[in-house]
């Protein structure tokens, strides 16, 4: 497929990749851009771990083609952390354990965040109906689904 | 219940930070000059004696550099002892 010019805002910052068609944002993020927060798990949109969000809403990176993305402000776990702090829902992964190995970690902070950002005061159906679509295979979910449920509270 | 300084407490994992910060890295993270990519492929067979492999025709083709069966191997199969008996 043919290369063009893509032209992507990732975490605030405006960038412009030569990039073929046909490569998926999680392709580009990690291998152009060099973001290697951004997980590479199933590629089949079942695991969750390359979650990125698009204009805030959650999106499965490995399956968006990086040339759809448009216009779209994309952040990654790179762009979570607020200047020099954590973000509360990074500060309550690490400090109540719901990251283990860690790799599935990037991928529920995001999709968590955009949970957050529309509902600060989700009910603990809620933050599990979220994160329905990112599988964790260390931890069990339980203190990831009180780490969400800590970082609202301080949020709000 | 005696308070310990270290039994019943919350410590910070050494490497949380980095993992929920996306820092840590993994295999699969890492780049090097001269890197090349590997893919395994499985057998067709879920139980089978493995008579011959010929890999000819993938070591001909174009930017291949090596094809790796169990017998270029000293242990031909399996990762556990058992297996190998």
């Amino acid at each position: 497929m043919s290369e063009g010019i893509l032209s992507l805002t990732i975490n605030g910052e405006a960038h412009r990749l030569v990039s073929a068609g046909h490569r998926t944002l999680l392709e580009v993020l990690r291998e152009d851009v060099g973001l290697t927060g951004t997980k590479h798990g199933c590629e089949l949109g079942e695991c969750g771990a390359c979650t990125v969000l698009a204009d805030g809403v959650p999106m499965l990176s490995c399956l968006t083609l990086a040339a759809r993305v448009g216009d779209a402000e994309v952040t990654t776990v790179e762009g979570l952390a607020l200047g020099g702090s954590l973000h509360p829902l990074q500060a309550a992964f690490a400090e109540l354990g719901a990251a283990q190995c860690g790799y599935c970690t990037p991928g529920m902070l995001m999709t968590a965040k955009a949970l957050l950002d529309t509902e600060p005061d989700p009910s603990r159906e809620q933050i599990k109906q979220a994160l329905a679509g990112n599988l964790c295979r260390c931890t069990g979910y339980l203190k990831i689904l009180d780490a969400v449920d800590a970082a609202a509270a301080r949020i709000r | 219940m005696k308070d310990y300084a270290v039994v019943g407490r919350r410590e910070p994992r050494v490497d949380a930070t980095a993992q929920v910060t996306g820092r840590t890295t993994y295999a699969g993270d890492i780049t090097l000059p001269g890197m090349l990519a590997g893919g395994l492929l499985q057998s067709s067979q879920a139980h089978a004696l493995i008579v011959h492999i010929d890999s000819a025709a993938a070591r001909d083709l174009p930017g291949v550099h090596a094809v790796i069966t169990g017998a270029d191997l000293p242990v031909p199969y399996g990762i556990l002892p058992v297996s190998q008996d």
